[in-house]
């Protein structure tokens, strides 16, 4: 009714549409060929993650610092290296999954903050992954305090809650990518869900110098169907929740069960197919495999052999494989050793506070010759049976109903060559052993044993054990015994109640320490340890 | 200087076609994301689209040329209650108005005041009542409504034209011969003025209503007006024509809805009555300055009051809209799939997304804040240097507190008392 169609306002529209529409074209070009959309969303929520670690944690320190300032009561950090020479004699690796309230492998920010503030305060710091090689290699020494900090997974959550601490406190990590989630071949450049991190949120990580990409499988982070050997053409059954490298498949269209050497190419493809996708989209080195589900080959359902194919096949295609290793049980440090393939790696639990993470790497790691204890805690790992210290800070060893006996070790200790120890033990029942040169991946060690009035001298090499010598010894009375065993290059001692005896051995060139109490019938044994030492020869 | 000033005044466009040119940006690069749900995907386009083609058919509103050969008799009614202070000004610039005043009528009703409302009357009547053809102060005791005012005035007036002005607003000399000149097309029942807000610089509730009236009347009434088609022609300044309101002034008087008689809204339910048969359309010329409310608690009662009344006369508009004009019917129909959609995309995007996708509101926002922007660069362009960015803040601010009235008023809606006034 009023419209006014001049030429002059009809005019000005059209241009200002084709303006328009020719900046829009511009833009849609431009996007198309540098995802000018996702870069900026990506920077965007990047600065959002940094805005929030800034607002939850730098701002309500500012006033405490501000303060200590003014005071002059700036407390210095812990002076970081203890050790003589301030070397690392071995490395923590700590690994990590996703950020959040819920779920077992999740980690609240305001934890992970604290667990990595306490570690920069006594002094700790990380290295990379080509420091973590020649250090294992040998080739290189690292300063003391110096451990490999490792995110499973390829997470968003992780990322952007985590980018910001490592950035605020000149940290760098590892990140080992699940190429099939995150760089899926289907063409395009998005991960599967935005669950996980896309080609260009890894790409700032690669160029951003703190982050290193290494693999953590291609299609074997995912639960799969495994059918049993049984198994007949038109009689599957199927277990649900398998793993890819622990199993073998069925195979639908042969309808069969696939042989070990198609078991043997399928890993060997997936590990080769991961590794070569980071390799090419990021142009890094990537040398490193974090065994998916930490399995290895020991959570099979069909195939015993997966785990000694496994540890034929992953070193062909990686140096290292990381693995996750239980504190309490074992010695989780890394020690130098050109042969070593297996890393192990210490997951801190959400429930720990930051001193709690100090002190599991602390009471652990490489400790020095020579070392006496009287008071035993948690430096102790139980490897078999049952193993704790009592109230009067002995150590008490003990059969289980399963067991026939129990062996505690010296966390700390494994790297350990040439040494004499004693040990002094009150001996409930059954046969007591100080343990040396022990090497749990080899089940080798060498032992020296009281045994029903013989002392004997053992060696037990993956498994099989056996005496080298032996001598008898007089019973006293009473249940206190005392035991030392002294191990020199191939030359091995051990002595008790008067008697000694010597011997060459077959041993690992280094060895934890340890002691074991052993009955026939499963449940007898027991011990308490009183007293422990060692010193170089 | 008029040099540069001019310059300066195409920045302000320049930057208003830009933010035109982002909002545009961000729909086309986030669309990707939007196209999992055609809920909220149709919704981005429609918002986007509707505020867009506000723009471009105001921008092509006709203009129309006075006619001084036209002159019809006017009859300004002022229905007032309790309003001492500023009656006797509303009044006497009826006498200053650029018009032939032997054909102007005064009527002013006094619906139960309890102040010096009438005394004020009676003075500003002895004022003027030389000057004008007639004036006509009535008198209740009792108070009636609002509605009953106004009937009232149409009734007792013997002009050609009626026209309503509240008794807190102030017009311009030549605001009527604006007003009138519509009134020429005989399928014209009904003209509204643009009000400006008066109080504009009282504090930043009345510097965003300033804002909010200068684009609802120049943009938002304009693009209506392309098609004849003013859904509401305000209280505060709307003229009429006479012969037409006679036909349903009764009818108007007592009209139901839900079964209850409708105490307020009574402008655009007059305009809704009007365009049944006739059109509507907006005179950006015809100036006049209304006072709005300066605290939150009134202000939000007033669009509490407003938004039920438009619930109502929507419902009755959405019944005969569509015969009007196909195009006009079409935005109509669009604007209330908007209104009601609004609220679930803001729960949507402030709670849901950010809840249980982890994605946070930022485009939303940005959006919304971008939409407001433009609306506030067309203020600035036009209106000149304004506190115009405070106001855009607490537009966007006060836009996401009311959008939780729609919803609220379609509950309440049967509850038809005042508030307060």
């Amino acid at each position: 009714m009023y419209f006014e169609f001049s030429g002059r306002k009809l005019g000005l529209l059209l241009i200002i549409g084709f303006f328009m529409a020719s900046g829009l074209a511009i833009y849609t070009f431009v996007n198309s060929a540098t995802n000018l959309t996702i870069l900026t969303e990506e920077y965007l929520q990047r600065q959002t993650a940094y805005a929030s670690y800034w607002l939850q944690f730098k701002l309500p320190q500012t006033p405490q610092v501000a303060a200590a300032a003014f005071s002059g009561t700036v407390t210095t950090s812990a002076l970081p290296p203890t050790s003589a020479d301030g070397q690392a004699y071995a490395v923590p690796v700590l690994v990590y999954h996703g950020e959040g309230d819920v779920g077992t492998v999740n980690m609240p920010q305001r934890t992970f903050v604290e667990q990595m503030r306490a570690l920069k305060d006594a002094g700790w710091h990380t290295i990379t992954m080509q420091q973590f090689t020649d250090f294992m290699q040998g080739t290189a020494t690292l300063p003391a305090k110096s451990f490999l900090l490792t995110f499973d997974d390829g997470r968003r959550d992780t990322f952007y809650a985590m980018d910001p601490v490592l950035k605020d406190l000149g940290f760098n990590a590892v990140m080992f990518v699940i190429t099939g989630f995150s760089l899926p071949t289907s063409g395009k450049d998005e991960p599967i869900n935005r669950f996980y991190l896309s080609r260009s949120e890894l790409s700032y990580m690669v160029q951003s110098g703190r982050w290193e990409l290494e693999s953590h499988g291609d299609a074997d982070h995912a639960l799969y169907d495994i059918a049993s050997l049984s198994s007949t053409p038109g009689n599957v059954m199927t277990t649900p929740g398998g793993h890819f490298l622990s199993n073998l498949f069925w195979l639908s269209d042969q309808e069969r069960i696939e042989t070990p050497q198609e078991y043997a190419a399928r890993v060997a493809d997936d590990l080769d197919t991961s590794k070569r996708a980071l390799q090419d989209v990021f142009g890094i080195t990537v040398d490193s495999f974090a065994f998916p589900f930490d399995d290895f080959g020991q959570n099979y359902i069909n195939y015993p052999g997966a785990q000694a194919e496994l540890a034929r096949i992953a070193p062909s295609e990686y140096s290292f494989g990381f693995i996750q290793a239980s504190p309490a049980k074992e010695d989780f440090f890394n020690y130098p050793d050109p042969n070593t393939f297996f890393i192990k790696r210490l997951e801190p639990s959400a429930s720990w506070s930051g001193a709690d993470l100090l002190s599991a790497l602390e009471d652990a790691g490489p400790r020095q010759l020579p070392y006496a204890s009287d008071s035993f805690g948690s430096e102790w790992n139980t490897n078999w049976g049952s193993t704790g210290a009592k109230s009067d800070g002995s150590l008490a060893l003990l059969a289980t109903s399963r067991t026939t006996g129990a062996i505690a070790l010296l966390s700390g200790s494994s790297w350990w060559t040439d040494y004499t120890a004693s040990a002094t033990a009150d001996i409930g029942e059954g046969d007591f052993s100080l343990l040396g040169r022990y090497d749990p991946a080899n089940d080798s060690f060498i032992a020296c044993t009281l045994s029903n009035g013989n002392l004997l001298l053992q060696e037990r090499r993956r498994g099989e054990q056996h005496a080298v010598a032996s001598a008898p010894y007089t019973r006293k009375s009473g249940s206190q015994r005392s035991i030392t065993l002294a191990i020199q290059g191939s030359a091995a001692s051990c002595s008790a109640e008067g008697a000694s005896v010597s011997a060459a051995v077959t041993a690992p060139p280094s060895g934890a320490l340890g002691v074991e109490v052993w009955a026939p019938r499963p449940g007898l044994a027991k011990a308490d340890l009183t007293h422990i030492q060692a010193s170089k020869p | 200087m008029e040099y540069l000033r001019t310059y300066i005044d195409r920045g302000w466009w320049f930057a208003f076609f830009f933010i035109m040119y982002v909002i545009l940006l961000v729909k086309v690069s986030t669309q990707g994301y939007l196209d999992d749900n055609a809920f909220f995907s149709i919704y981005s386009l429609f918002i986007v689209g509707y505020i867009f083609s506000r723009f471009i058919l105001s921008y092509l509103h006709r203009k129309v040329e006075t006619d001084d050969s036209y002159e019809p008799t006017v009859a300004f009614v002022v229905p007032a209650k309790n309003e001492e202070d500023n009656i006797y000004e509303t009044l006497k610039r009826f006498s200053e108005i650029d018009y032939p005043l032997s054909k102007v009528e005064v009527i002013a009703i006094n619906d139960g005041s309890d102040d010096g409302t009438l005394s004020e009357m009676e003075r500003a009547a002895r004022d003027i009542g030389r000057s004008v053809g007639r004036v006509e102060v009535v008198n209740w005791e009792v108070n009636r409504g609002k509605r009953h005012g106004m009937a009232e005035g149409v009734k007792r007036a013997s002009s050609d034209i009626v026209i309503f002005i509240d008794s807190d607003s102030f017009i311009e000399p030549d605001c009527v011969r604006h007003l009138v000149k519509y009134f020429v097309d005989p399928e014209i029942g009904a003209v509204s003025g643009h009000t400006d807000v008066y109080n504009r610089d009282t504090n930043l509730l009345t510097q965003m209503q300033a804002l909010r009236y200068y684009v609802a009347f120049k943009v938002y009434k304009a693009a209506e007006s392309i098609f004849g088609i003013v859904t509401c022609c305000p209280g505060c300044c709307s003229a009429y024509r006479k012969a037409y309101l006679d036909e349903f002034i009764d009818a108007w008087l007592h009209q139901k809805f839900l079964g209850t008689e409708c105490t307020f809204g009574d402008d655009r339910s007059l305009t809704n009555f009007m365009l049944r048969r006739y059109r509507a359309a907006y005179s950006a010329e015809a100036k006049a300055h209304t006072v709005v409310p300066d605290a939150f608690p009134k202000y939000a009662k007033q669009q509490l009051r407003w938004k039920k009344s438009w619930i109502r006369e929507t419902c009755i508009a959405a019944s005969f809209i569509w015969r009007k004009n196909l195009l006009a019917a079409l935005f109509f129909y669009g604007y209330i799939f908007l209104a009601f959609a609004s609220p679930i995309v803001f729960l949507h995007a402030m709670v849901w997304s950010p809840v249980f996708s982890h994605i946070m509101p930022f485009v939303y926002l940005m959006g919304l804040f971008l939409m407001l922007m433009l609306h506030g660069l067309y203020y600035r362009a036009y209106v000149g240097k304004q506190p115009w960015v405070k106001a855009v803040f607490s537009f966007w601010f006060f836009t996401v507190i009311l959008m939780w009235q729609l919803p609220w008023a379609l509950i309440t809606i049967t509850d038809t008392r005042w508030g307060t006034r």
